[in-house]
């Protein structure tokens, strides 16, 4: 079902993800002018455009004895990641690159967000983005192994590591009608590696905004534009584990993964306005004690399932 | 040039304010935060994302200090917009598009860069001068002590550190080590929180030892307290009722419900509820312009929902920065604190004004209780304030129920939520440490006079 794109979509791919973003942006402008009581007007939804613009013409900016290098390297890779991590993400039919081992692809690259934001925080020399850049190792601890879990049982329902294939398993019933554990897990690993919502505090207000505190300028564009592309990325990447991808009557497939994503995207934005904070300590112990077991409780079931109807 | 000059004003023109308040500054922050709220511009966390830094009121040295080391960690274009402690609504919102205007005319801006005030990490302060953590106290009195020798800026607002003449490098002290809870030999920073923080207490200034982001020793060092502006805004009704001139129970009620919201709104930013943080900042706004109190009440009952039922919320909050009922009374701690921790203490029970009066009593005395206890005075005083008729509120034994406490006889309400605040916070991480410093919200403009005794330290 899912082909290989042409080799151009390589350049698309930016472009396509690069839309989502930008649409998280704009839909996350509206609630803040709706919490507001502004008018929704045209101005309100170009705020990200225009935040944008404003971040390549305003200075940028270093501190005493920064160690550069690995500061700037963390902000790139961010984008690096969310970008090379969506190469197994189909749009549709075509994919720019659906690898045998694709899931597995998707989880390593954005496991390497635990280095970028953990340089983000240590090139500065400044302690609230140090404390910030550690809060987001250990928030890592709390959501990788669930994460990572529901990734593989996704795989082993399909019997396959490739991502057409796991579409093409859920041409009966989508996973994320017969897993919902597995669906919600997902979802709170996507908002906690994407730091958003409840899972903000590496970024969050009370370090005067964390990993985030020191970037201006342009520094601080790549930062936030890589924050975007990696929610962009896990809620796109949503569509083809649980959604059945771009299955859908009467639209073509590439319109139903468009919609599917946009839904996704808008139910992880809207999360941001609507949970508090999560405490670091009690989801760790959450994530661990209670989240964990259950994911593995799934992943039994299913194995089971599969047997059985092998067998 | 005519392209790069349009760009610029195009990419600009919802500038990003960062503001700094200085104690008594109340109103004047009020204003510049509804004038960005309807013009949509941003409210930022840190000097590095802002375009115009606003100082609220606030004068004297040792202020002008925190100014200058705020001002080198904004990113050009900018511009300092400093506004006096009685500006109008009408005032700021003028002023705002001025500044403006005036950053894209002279994008170097209008402040000297002084050399004292480098730009360091937002965050990052230290210096060499070596005072242990005991001995000395900065900003006692008068002036502002001696630690402002040149070289120890840093963007956060906050100041030197007590280095103890560490090693060096390229200016940082680094770190030195020492004995955490368990005994471990780990990394210890000291590290300054305030003055010029977003939704912090103006004019508060603590100093930390951080192990991680843990707070082993926490002590008090407020700004010299001889700059603050004269009576607060939050305190003026029942100042002026004790001062002899009639003031209405409804008028009373209104301005508690005002200044209520103001801080659970600062509380519920640092808790992460950013909508309703919205919320509760135009609902201030809306009794501050004398808006229907029945409008407000309609707006406020959906947010007071979510907030006593959000399980998350109070899961992320329980059980933080416990104050109980004896250790508050101990501390001289009156008000919503104390009712918080299961107290039924209110003096408007005593009032004949306030016929009927029940106090609203939380239990816990933690963040959760803290927050549920605003929530229930702000419905308590919009219903009293939309009801009760114009009878003037009269004094209990020449003391009022202002809205952190007991004035009028003996210390300031605030003395005591302040001083409670290095045994609670000692031991807490740094997002818990704001969370509790929110939850009491001291308002040092009530402090004249006062100076952290050497016994209040963690």
């Amino acid at each position: 079902m899912v082909e290989r794109a042409p080799l151009w979509s390589v350049l698309a791919l930016p472009a396509v993800l690069g839309a989502f973003a930008l649409a998280g942006a704009m839909l996350d402008a509206t609630f803040a002018a709706r919490a507001d009581g502004r008018r929704l007007t045209l101005a309100e939804l170009g705020a990200p455009l225009r935040g944008a613009a404003r971040l390549l013409v305003t200075q940028r900016r270093t501190t005493l004895a920064p160690d550069a290098v690995l500061w700037r390297l963390g902000g790139g890779a961010v984008v690096v990641v969310a970008l090379l991590a969506s190469a197994v993400t189909p749009l549709g039919r075509w994919s720019v690159s659906d690898l045998g081992i694709g899931v597995v692809w998707w989880t390593a690259l954005l496991a390497l967000l635990w280095v970028a934001v953990w340089l983000l925080g240590w090139g500065p020399s400044s302690p609230y983005a140090l404390v910030s850049g550690y809060r987001f190792v250990a928030q890592a601890l709390a959501y990788e192994m669930p994460l990572a879990i529901t990734v593989i049982t996704v795989a082993v329902a399909a019997g396959t590591l490739r991502v057409g294939g796991i579409i093409a398993g859920q041409a009966h019933l989508w996973y994320g009608v017969w897993m919902p554990l597995a669906l919600f897990d997902y979802l709170v690993g996507a908002l906690a590696l994407a730091f958003w919502g409840p899972f903000r505090a590496p970024v969050a207000a009370d370090t005067a905004g964390g990993v985030q505190a020191e970037l201006a300028g342009v520094d601080r564009l790549v930062f936030l534009v890589g924050r975007y592309l990696v929610l962009a990325a896990a809620a796109a990447f949503t569509v083809p584990l649980f959604l059945g991808g771009g299955a859908g009557p009467l639209l073509p497939d590439w319109a139903w993964t468009v919609l599917k994503t946009l839904v996704v995207l808008g139910v992880l934005v809207a999360a941001r306005w609507r949970l508090p904070l999560v405490r670091m300590d009690r989801f760790e112990e959450w994530s661990w004690i209670v989240l964990l077991p259950l994911t593995l409780a799934q992943l039994f079931v299913v194995c089971v399932v599969v047997l059985v109807a092998a067998a | 040039v005519e392209l790069t000059g349009r760009l610029r004003r195009f990419a600009l023109a919802r500038a990003h304010l960062f503001l700094v308040e200085a104690p008594g500054g109340v109103r004047t922050r009020l204003a510049a935060e509804r004038a960005a709220r309807e013009r949509g511009w941003p409210l930022v966390d840190s000097p590095a994302d802002a375009d115009v830094l606003v100082v609220c009121g606030g004068e004297g040295a040792a202020f002008d200090e925190v100014v200058d080391q705020v001002w080198a960690a904004v990113p050009a274009p900018r511009w300092l917009l400093r506004l006096a402690p009685d500006a109008g609504v009408d005032q700021v919102g003028q002023a705002l598009p001025d500044a403006r205007d005036a950053m894209l005319e002279r994008p170097g801006g209008n402040h000297p860069q002084l050399a004292h005030a480098l730009a360091r990490p937002a965050a990052h302060h230290a210096n060499g001068d070596d005072h242990p953590h005991s001995g000395h106290r900065h900003g006692d009195g008068n002036g502002h002590g001696d630690v402002h020798s040149p070289g120890d800026g840093e963007g956060e607002g906050g100041h030197a550190v007590h280095g103890g003449g560490m090693e060096m490098l390229g200016g940082l002290t680094v770190a030195e080590r020492a004995a955490d809870r368990d005994g471990l030999q780990l990394d210890v920073l000291h590290v300054p929180l305030g003055p010029a923080l977003p939704d912090w207490p103006a004019g508060l200034r603590l100093r930390l030892a951080l192990q991680g982001d843990v707070a082993q020793q926490v002590e008090l060092d407020p700004l010299p307290s001889g700059e603050w502006a004269s009576p607060t805004f939050w305190d003026r009704p029942w100042l002026e009722s004790l001062a002899g001139k009639p003031v209405s129970v409804r008028d009373a009620e209104r301005h508690r419900a005002t200044a209520h919201l103001d801080s659970l709104a600062r509380l519920l930013r640092l808790a992460g509820l950013a909508g309703d943080v919205r919320r509760c900042r135009r609902l201030r706004d809306d009794l501050l312009d004398g808006t229907a109190v029945g409008q407000v009440q309609r707006g406020f009952a959906p947010v007071a929902g979510r907030l006593r039922h959000s399980r998350l919320l109070h899961w992320s909050l329980d059980g933080i920065g416990v104050l109980d009922a004896g250790a508050a009374r101990q501390l001289g701690v009156t008000g919503p604190a104390l009712r918080a921790a299961g107290a039924d203490e209110d003096l408007r029970r005593g009032d004949p004004a306030y016929p009927g009066f029940t106090p609203v009593v939380g239990h816990g005395g933690d963040v959760t209780a803290r927050l549920l206890q605003w929530v229930g005075e702000i419905e308590a005083s919009l219903a009293m304030g939309a009801t009760s008729a114009s009878q003037a509120m009269r004094p209990v034994e020449g003391r009022h129920e202002s809205p952190r406490g007991v004035i009028g006889a003996g210390r300031a309400p605030s003395v005591g939520l302040l001083e409670a605040l290095p045994r609670l916070l000692t031991g807490l991480d740094l997002a818990m440490v704001r969370l509790v410093v929110a939850s009491l919200d001291p308002d040092l403009a009530e402090l004249q006079g006062w100076r952290p005794l050497e016994a209040a330290h963690g």
